[in-house]
């Protein structure tokens, strides 16, 4: 049975008393039985942080930690049946795979009979046979990941906590992990948080994903929510790409303002801006695919090509307008549209439907 | 890390459970004792006089020609032995790293160069003298009357030969450390082989070699055998002048102040040396495990000089060693050649106490250091411990110390005053257990800062207790390293002089005494006998122990490490 999962207040500082910044601030979120949420964000935006105090391994400043019913925030690690995935696997070093698998069972005192049974279904679960006498330092990076989840599948714990597990491991074998991982997850319906950096991670593993920046939950979605709708210029920046402009609101009416931009004019929609008047500075961002580029007469702004790449199924390029900025944009591939060479001009055009304002 | 503490702090509870508060007291009440109170004793006989601080007994130490030339001679020695000790120690580790040899003859290298570590303190000035002293094998065989070994030559000789090996080590992993990429990308630029070791090979070497010169400056300088029997009376050295002064002159305070003015440069090597060994740390050894691509090595006639020069060192110190064994089964070396077991018949009867009485301090040593270093290594190693830099500091003193002070001031502390244990088999064993611990508190301290907390972390999530994740997971992973630091004590106790000597008495008397007594009286086959016996023992009790922690704790091996 998995339970769900609720933070409240939480907040963690590792100099208390003094005014430096918190690792943790006042973080709330609410995860459901069975449900798997990535935790996303850049290093140091507290991400781990959350996930240790979660697993007992930190206290929280302040705040609480409830799982399920009970408030398990001054309960020992040992005592909150949480399964921890290191980034770095954890395996006991001087045991067998299959003395690891068994470790958690002889702890809790299953009876010796039972273990055998349980090691074998769990390994065979994850994947893994033949490999039970051998050490952790026999095993490949993929292996080793695999006997880190079976010892702890093996416990059949209430919630699963992952901490980038698959950092260390290469590309391809990433992605196969990946897949494994959200087949056992969805199989076993444990709750489970996920922490990543890797966007692509997070938003083909995770049904929401709670985006972390400076120890703080900036926004927590689906990932078609964040990336179609994101709260503020940190999560239009960091999920999926952003360029980002920066304008001041020249007249606010209604739902529209009109930016000024480069000397330009630009009327787009309020969005997140719910207190907008004249003279405020306002951050513009528009994702690649909406920018159009053609000819420079009549574009919005004209521009040069800086660097062209070719990236499988459209090409990718780097604008420099305006003397310094870069706008980001796709095109067609040769034979399918106009291509442009580097130190071309070119003229930058967008749809100011497509255009996202944010306060700055 | 300033972090957990705080946390500790603002948690508001005392995280010292009562077992480690007492455990903590035991120890620090131990240092007192054994390490903090004979210090004390020490430097007030230095600096009191006639019950007022004074300089009068370190003056009049200073005042003498004869202890001015002891320092001048000590010092000498010691920058001779470090000079030719490391460049003796880069060849070979030159050697080892950088030609392409067989294996076996690697392994070879690096076990007969060993040798030395693990044989009693006397081993080559005995075997030197069988060879080159008077009658010497070597000299009879090329027909020269005699070469005046003993003095600076034989010292100088002994002392290179029995401790290049300490740089040896230190420049072997130094060399194995340095990426092959880097010589590499300078052949790549056009350097001929020689140029590519000037300009990179040697000048990356350069914190190792500073830090092997320094330590085998210091081994030399407080080495009390090697001159006692080689040095004679036209080289003093401050270690044996000191040892002259207090059992020859019976003057306490002039061999206290004759010791301390040995322990100013010791110390100042010591803390030289640690400077060099954490700067090399941060300069050449890097934690990262890439492809590595074999050395290139030497040219062909560079490679054949420098394996022709450590061939003929590796021959030479097998000599020596074949010396010593031939020795001990002959009637009277240079006289009588005839076999006889008479030698070790006398090792059995009138050594017969020796033998026992080493054995039983260096296992009573054994046990209780291991305990103490291990619980030290412990202690020093949680950050909720109080003080536990000075702990770790003062645990290492006795063993940063000469021996020759530790000795002394082990006399001047238990001959007189509140506690009198001269003569006893307690001030032995306590001497080695505070003063050669210092390698298990070392190595158990790094194994624990090696294993990832993680380790523990992932224990306690899989539902154990602290108690039982101490015992499953941290214990066996340090257990290695406490295994290493018990067959270090077992073997010094079992060599060691230069501090005991002081220490010994009719009751209890140690092995390495017997040698020197019988060196001293020309038995020289005897004096081998009782170093082949001590070679034996040690060689067979560290196979035990390592054995014993194979059986107890399968898969030691592997060691500790996180990933």
């Amino acid at each position: 049975m998995s339970l769900g999962i609720s933070l409240r207040q939480l907040t963690k500082s590792f100099a208390p008393g003094k005014e430096a910044p918190r690792a943790v601030d006042r973080v709330s979120l609410d995860v459901g039985p069975g449900e798997m949420i990535a935790f996303l964000g850049p290093s140091g935006s507290g991400k781990t942080t959350i996930l240790r105090i979660i697993a007992g391994f930190e206290r929280p400043t302040e705040g609480r930690v409830v799982i399920g019913e009970q408030d398990v925030t001054d309960l020992e690690a040992n005592a909150r049946g949480i399964g921890f995935i290191f980034q770095n696997y954890a395996l006991f070093p001087h045991m067998t795979v299959y003395d690891n698998v068994a470790y958690g069972l002889r702890v809790k005192r299953v009876p010796a009979g039972e273990i055998p049974g349980k090691v074998a279904e769990t390994l065979d679960m994850v994947g893994l046979k033949g490999v039970e006498k051998r050490f952790p330092n026999q095993l490949s990076g993929g292996e080793q990941q695999r006997v880190a989840l079976a010892r702890v599948f093996v416990l059949n714990p209430r919630v699963l906590l992952m901490d980038e597990p698959l950092a260390n491991l290469d590309a391809s074998l990433r992605t196969r992990m990946l897949a494994e991982i959200r087949r056992l997850q969805r199989h076993l319906g444990t709750t489970c948080i996920y922490v990543t950096h890797d966007q692509k991670e997070a938003l083909t593993l995770a049904d929401r994903v709670a985006v972390l920046n400076r120890g703080r939950l900036e926004q927590v979605g689906t990932p078609l929510e964040l990336f179609e709708n994101p709260g503020n210029l940190f999560v239009a920046d960091f999920i999926g790409q952003a360029n980002i402009l920066a304008g001041t609101a020249e007249t606010v009416s209604g739902d529209f303002a009109d930016v000024s931009l480069f000397g330009r004019r630009l009327r787009v929609h309020r969005g997140k801006i719910e207190t907008l008047k004249t003279g405020d500075a306002v951050g513009l961002a528009f994702r690649p695919a909406a920018v159009n580029l053609g000819d420079p007469a009549g574009a919005f702004l004209v521009g040069r090509v800086e660097s062209r790449l070719f990236a499988g199924d459209r090409m990718e390029y780097e604008i420099e307008a305006e003397g310094k900025i870069l706008v980001r944009a796709y095109g067609a591939l040769p034979g399918r549209g106009i291509v442009f060479s580097e130190g071309d001009p070119v003229g930058i055009r967008f749809d100011p439907g497509e255009v996202m304002a944010f306060p700055l | 890390m300033a972090a957990g503490l705080g946390q500790t702090v603002q948690n508001g509870k005392a995280r010292l459970d009562p077992l480690t508060l007492a455990l903590l007291l035991l120890l620090w009440t131990g240092l007192a004792v054994f390490v903090l109170y004979p210090l004390v004793r020490l430097l007030a006989a230095v600096f009191a006089a006639g019950g007022t601080a004074s300089l009068g007994n370190l003056a009049k130490v200073l005042g003498s020609a004869y202890t001015r030339r002891a320092l001048v001679n000590s010092l000498f020695l010691a920058g001779t032995v470090a000079v030719f000790g490391t460049f003796l120690g880069y060849l070979f580790a030159f050697s080892v790293t950088r030609i392409p040899l067989p294996r076996a003859f690697r392994w070879f290298l690096r076990g007969v160069v060993v040798l030395p570590f693990v044989s009693p303190p006397f081993t080559s000035s005995i075997a030197l003298t069988l060879a080159l002293g008077p009658g010497g094998m070597l000299l009879k065989l090329f027909h020269v009357p005699d070469l005046n070994l003993y003095g600076f030559p034989g010292t100088w000789l002994a002392e290179t030969l029995t401790y290049f090996p300490i740089a040896f080590l230190a420049l072997s992993a130094i060399l194995e450390a340095m990426d092959p990429n880097l010589e590499e990308a300078a052949a790549s630029l056009g350097g001929s082989r020689w140029r590519t070791f000037r300009t990179v090979t040697l000048p990356l070497s350069v914190p190792g070699i500073s830090n092997a010169f320094l330590l085998l400056f210091g081994a030399s300088l407080t080495d009390f055998a090697t001159p006692l029997v080689m040095a004679g009376h036209t080289f003093p050295v401050l270690t044996t002048q000191a040892y002259l002064q207090i059992t020859g002159m019976y003057d306490l305070k002039g061999g206290a102040a004759i010791s301390f003015v040995l322990l100013l440069p010791a110390l100042l090597v010591y803390f030289l040396q640690q400077f060099w060994a954490e700067r090399r740390s941060r300069v050449t050894v890097t934690g990262r495990e890439g492809p590595r691509s074999a050395f290139r090595g030497a040219g062909r006639f560079a490679g054949i000089l420098v394996l022709f020069a450590v061939s003929a060192v590796t021959l030479f110190i097998l000599f020596l060693y074949s010396i010593l064994f031939l020795g001990s089964f002959v009637k009277a070396w240079g006289l009588d050649h005839s076999l006889t077991l008479e030698n070790y018949a006398y090792v059995f009867t009138v050594g017969r106490k020796a033998v026992l009485d080493t054995v039983l301090i260096a296992l009573a040593a054994t046990v209780l250091g291991t305990a103490v270093a291990a619980l030290t290594g412990f202690l020093s190693a949680r950050r909720e411990v109080p003080f536990r830099n000075v702990l770790g500091f003062v645990s290492l003193l006795n063993y940063i110390l000469p021996g020759t002070v530790v000795g002394i001031a082990y006399v001047i502390a238990f001959n007189s005053g509140p506690l009198v244990l001269t003569g006893t088999m307690t001030i032995l064993v306590a001497l080695c257990v505070f003063r050669y611990d210092a390698v298990g508190i070392r190595s158990t301290a790094a194994a624990l800062r090696q294993i990832d907390p993680s380790l523990e972390e992932a224990s306690l999530s899989l539902g154990a207790g602290r108690g039982t994740t101490f015992l499953r997971i941290t214990l066996p992973l340090v257990a290695p390293a406490v295994a290493a630091g018990a067959r270090y004590l077992f073997v010094v106790s079992m060599t060691a002089i230069s501090a005991t000597i002081f220490l010994v008495s009719v009751r209890w008397s140690l092995l390495t005494v017997r040698i020197l007594e019988c060196v001293t009286e020309l038995l020289f086959a005897q004096a081998a006998a009782f170093s082949v016996v001590l070679i034996l023992i040690v060689f067979l009790a560290s196979g035990a122990i390592l054995l014993l922690m194979r059986l107890l704790v399968p898969q030691s091996s592997s060691g500790p490490g996180g990933s």
